[in-house]
């Protein structure tokens, strides 16, 4: 079950190539996260039309490969706090509200894949582009050197737990061991990469923004907030 | 900057790491000129991956450790020079090549590497991606790049950063033999650029026709150093690893057994196993052979029980563990001695695969090879009598190759275990009392 996750957390936030949203340019992105945010500030309802209007934009821009996992990923945090709130509601009030545990089983699932969607579609690239305006020179390689290594050290995640599970061992040796894996990793990356991390880039990785794809997150953004607004 | 002729001048270097007080190298001296190729030859612990570090001049700050002695790259001192210097000086494929590269694609990890020097060209990007076959692989995901295809890849990196020396670290020990050919092709048209190589390799023969000098280590000191005619008379030409045991006859009674196994990865509509059909004997050692991809880890991986198949039945009479390409991973305990408790023979385990003077030595700090014969061990420990072991010659040099296959030839041998190998490697054809090839999911 946890090597299964890890695998979805995997599949939904490291496997895409920069296409589709993750072309769009960050400010839309961020301005379609705070739309959302405010989407689920305000009820059920809306997190329901944002939910749906999430899978819409994950099918169309470029992750439709990742829809289950991104929703999968999601709904443990939504599952978590809907479980606690069952437990809790039971306890305190000796029965239980069924609108409110789908209440937030319904907000909490939609912020998430909100969330969710938002780290998927960073492009690592993009990121540090902008550390490389941001006057970071020698640090703007972080992130895509990150984007490199998150990948290795979950599918390492994967492989250490499949095995202990094999061999009847607790959970907990399984991280410990992928963990002196990542680090064994780590110091290879630091070793081997030791001038590149040393020198300061020239230019910013060159990164074009896809403009439907910018168009298409802001129409969105701005679609959702003027249903926030009618109401 | 570089009008120098003399490409790479070592003079007297010694070297010593962190805590060690015995040097790891000792007065190394020797002298290529531009467009040269040095093969560095020597068995495991020489210093020959030392050498390459200290010509990097990464010893005393990445790697604990100092130098002593004089080091020059086209007249410039690897300590005293700066990084973006230095990358246009060396390029390093190293024994693990995964970790030298950065970006996740391929494109990205190239145009890095430029913008580390100079200015995005995207011309010259392209006509490299071309030369080194890998305009195909722009908009590949870095981690899915096989070892040949990686090593391709910094290849291609180092002359997009224009760099005059190539370090080539066990560049042929990931590879089958064919891709072996291709790597020297490629290393081929590097030196007609005159681009200085230093190849570490035990694979003398295959470098043969390119190789100017050589420079053979033995326990820190220079043995050789030169041309490689007259070499053969002083010091053996080929690795000779003497001869390997046999196994034994295996048994007649099955102990595993696979019917009509299929398995596609879920969200995937393509199946990576078709219709394979599989008995295993006692004490039998079975080598699935076959290419990149074809299927022999996801096999290996329903044989033991980490995967479930898609369709078909595994039947299994005895206990299975997977030991996998990275061995690390397999441990649940931190020394080698931890590992191998739970037996009450646990002493005489471990003298059977080599470990008894390492026994209390963290898992962290020991060699690949170490790692896969302690994961043997282990496995036999814990009473697993099949072991399923992923690539398990993988990234090894010969020497360390001979150990592991003997430690499996003896836990056969003498603990009547059953061994399941997945490999590219050709030297299980040797030892294998049964041998299966899979080609696109299929048995050939």
């Amino acid at each position: 079950m946890i090597g299964w996750l890890i695998g979805k957390v995997y599949e939904a936030l490291f496997i895409s190539l920069d296409v589709g949203v993750r072309r769009a340019h960050i400010l839309s992105k961020i301005l379609l996260l705070a739309a959302s945010f405010l989407m689920v500030a305000h009820g059920l309802w809306f997190s329901l039309v944002l939910l749906t209007v999430l899978c819409v934009i994950i099918v169309v821009g470029g992750f439709k490969y990742a829809l289950k996992s991104m929703i999968i990923v999601s709904s443990i945090p939504a599952i978590w706090l809907a479980l606690t709130g069952f437990i809790a509601s039971y306890i305190i009030k000796g029965y239980v509200d069924v609108v409110i545990i789908l209440e937030v089983f319904g907000r909490t699932i939609a912020i998430s894949l909100s969330i969710a969607l938002f780290i998927a579609s960073l492009s690592p690239y993009e990121l540090s582009k902008i550390l490389w305006h941001l006057g970071f020179r020698n640090t703007c390689i972080i992130p895509i050197a990150l984007w490199r290594l998150t990948p290795i050290a979950l599918k390492d995640m994967v492989e250490a737990y499949n095995v202990q599970k094999l061999k009847g061992e607790r959970v907990w040796k399984a991280l410990a061991i992928a963990t002196a894996s990542m680090l064994e990793h780590r110091d290879f990356m630091l070793e081997y990469n030791f001038h590149k991390l040393s020198a300061s880039l020239v230019k910013p990785i060159p990164y074009k923004y896809d403009f439907s794809a910018t168009l298409l997150l802001v129409f969105v953004s701005v679609a959702l907030i003027m249903i926030l607004l009618i109401q | 900057m570089l009008n120098n002729d003399i490409a790479v001048e070592v003079k007297n270097l010694t070297v010593w790491y962190q805590n060690q007080n015995e040097p790891v190298l000792r007065n190394i001296s020797f002298r290529l000129a531009r467009g040269e190729v040095l093969l560095v030859y020597g068995k495991s612990g020489s210093g020959k991956t030392t050498l390459l570090r200290a010509i990097t001049g990464t010893i005393g700050k990445i790697i604990g450790g100092r130098i002593n002695g004089k080091i020059r790259l086209y007249g410039l001192d690897p300590y005293n020079t700066s990084p973006r210097t230095l990358l246009k000086l060396i390029g390093y494929v190293p024994q693990e090549p995964w970790y030298s590269i950065i970006a996740p694609t391929t494109w990205g990890e190239l145009i890095l590497n430029q913008l580390l020097i100079e200015e995005y060209d995207e011309d010259f990007i392209n006509k490299v991606l071309e030369h080194y076959s890998l305009h195909n692989l722009r908009n590949r995901l870095t981690y899915t790049l096989s070892a040949g295809e990686t090593q391709r890849l910094i290849i291609a990196s180092s002359i997009v950063r224009k760099a005059k020396i190539l370090l080539l670290d066990e560049p042929t020990s990931f590879l089958d033999e064919e891709h072996r050919r291709r790597l020297v092709s490629y290393v081929r048209r590097i030196i007609n650029n005159d681009v200085t190589v230093i190849v570490v390799d035990h694979n003398i023969e295959l470098w043969a026709n390119i190789v100017d000098k050589i420079l053979v280590l033995d326990r820190g000191l220079m043995k050789y150093f030169g041309k490689p005619d007259g070499l053969e008379k002083e010091y053996p030409f080929n690795v000779h690893l003497g001869s390997i045991g046999r196994i034994l006859r295996p048994g007649k009674e099955f102990i595993l057994n696979a019917r009509n196994i299929w398995y596609r990865y879920p969200g995937s509509n393509e199946y990576v196993l078709k219709g394979i059909d599989l008995q295993v004997r006692k004490g039998e050692f079975l080598w699935i052979k076959g290419p990149n991809g074809s299927g022999k880890t996801t096999l290996l991986k329903i044989l033991s029980g980490i995967l479930k198949p898609s369709r078909g039945i595994v039947y299994k009479h005895s206990k299975v563990i997977y030991i996998p390409e990275n061995p690390l991973l397999y441990f649940s305990e931190p020394t080698i001695a931890d590992e191998v408790r739970f037996s009450r023979k646990a002493k005489q385990l471990l003298e059977l695969v080599g470990l008894s003077e390492i026994a209390q030595r963290k898992l962290r700090f020991t060699s690949s090879g170490e790692r896969r014969r302690a994961a043997i061990a282990s496995a036999i420990a814990r009473g697993y009598s099949i072991i399923c072991l992923d690539e398990p010659t993988a990234g090894l040099d010969p020497f360390s190759k001979k150990s592991v296959i003997e430690a499996l030839i003896h836990v056969v041998n003498e603990e009547k275990a059953t061994i399941i190998v997945a490999s590219h490697d050709d030297i299980f054809k040797e030892i294998a009392t049964s041998i299966i090839e899979l080609k696109g999911g299929e048995l050939r």
